[in-house]
């Protein structure tokens, strides 16, 4: 099993903890990260901080939460670096302090990141279009559930987890 | 699950009791207005329900000088927190997942909304544990009421506005 496929088998298995240190390691020790690496690892970080839902039921120790804190944007960063046209990680940059702070995050710039780097790779902006307009993202909206079903990582959870 | 017996804490209101029955007690205000303020009295039903309203009541203004201490500290500094009502933050409040709840009918998402406002007014509920540095020099406010059946109420505002909020079934 490849670190990664620890990693991911963690995170479905809901050992985060453990899920967030194999995904540093795949970091650290592959010099080519996949974007998924990027965005579970950063997914796991913002959780740890910012949900205090998801922190307080799965008994995440303060600690990780401060270190999710500092880290989960570093990590978004360090993804774009590598893949500055991902829609999913500017999707991110922006989603989580809009849902950490309050920061503004509306249907309009979110329209604007699927404009300009498109959709092919990830249909994740379309859990929160969905919120602001069912009709018009229904479709994108139902592929991405489909999709999320097949992985229950924590950011899939999390996206299954919206009505 | 019922009869868990909230008490949201507004005894002030009426100075009478605010037993319902030996395990049903809560009493709620609802809005204060002209010379007459309504109130709400009403059971807990956790988990599908905060509240179920059973009856309603009006108290002339005289009597209710000293409502709950925190909501009225928060008046004083014009401070209101309230749940913008927009589908992005309700569809973030109302979600199918640990620590969120997800009631199926809009009666009771409008109670829950009632309840979390409540709990975000209440300054004695200010809980600034429950947030992250960064959230904190933010501006994000948190606060907790955590309940006589163990559940715990959690609001998260920023600048009078309610974002987040939900109930944790394991207080920590």
């Amino acid at each position: 099993m490849t670190r990664m496929e620890l990693a991911i088998n963690k995170d479905i298995n809901k050992e985060y903890i453990e899920a967030v240190k194999h995904y540093e390691n795949e970091l650290n020790q592959n010099c080519s990260p996949s974007i998924d690496t990027y965005i579970n690892l950063a997914f796991l970080y913002w959780e740890f901080a910012s949900d205090y839902g998801f922190f307080s039921h799965h008994n995440i120790p303060d600690k990780w939460g401060e270190i999710g804190d500092e880290k989960y944007p570093e990590i978004v960063e360090m993804g774009l670096k590598k893949y500055p046209r991902s829609v999913e990680l500017h999707f991110f940059k922006k989603y989580f302090p809009h849902r950490h702070f309050f920061e503004d995050f509306t249907q309009e710039e979110c329209e604007e990141i699927v404009r300009e780097y498109g959709d092919d790779e990830s249909l994740v902006p379309y859990f929160f279009l969905y919120l602001f307009d069912e009709d018009k993202y229904r479709d994108k909206r139902d592929e991405l559930r489909k999709q999320c079903k097949e992985l229950l990582t924590a950011k899939n959870r999390y996206i299954l987890s919206f009505n | 699950m019922a009869g868990l017996g909230l008490d949201l804490g507004t005894d002030a209101l009426t100075g009478g009791t605010n037993s319902i029955s030996s395990s049903l007690s809560t009493k709620w205000v609802q809005s204060l207005s002209g010379g007459n303020a309504t109130y709400l009295v009403g059971a807990a039903h956790w988990a599908s329900e905060p509240v179920e309203i059973i009856a309603l009541k009006t108290v002339e203004k005289t009597s209710i000088n000293s409502v709950a201490s925190g909501s009225a500290a928060n008046a004083a500094k014009g401070v209101t927190n309230a749940i913008p009502r927009t589908k992005d933050v309700l569809g973030h409040i109302f979600k199918n997942t640990a620590g969120h709840v997800n009631p199926a009918t809009a009666a009771s998402q409008s109670r829950y909304l009632n309840l979390f406002e409540k709990v975000a007014n209440n300054s004695k509920n200010l809980n600034q544990s429950i947030l992250k540095p960064s959230a904190i020099k933010n501006g994000v406010q948190g606060y907790t009421q955590t309940f006589r059946n163990g559940q715990q109420v959690r609001v998260h505002s920023r600048n009078g506005r309610i974002f987040d909020a939900g109930v944790n079934l394991i207080p920590r």
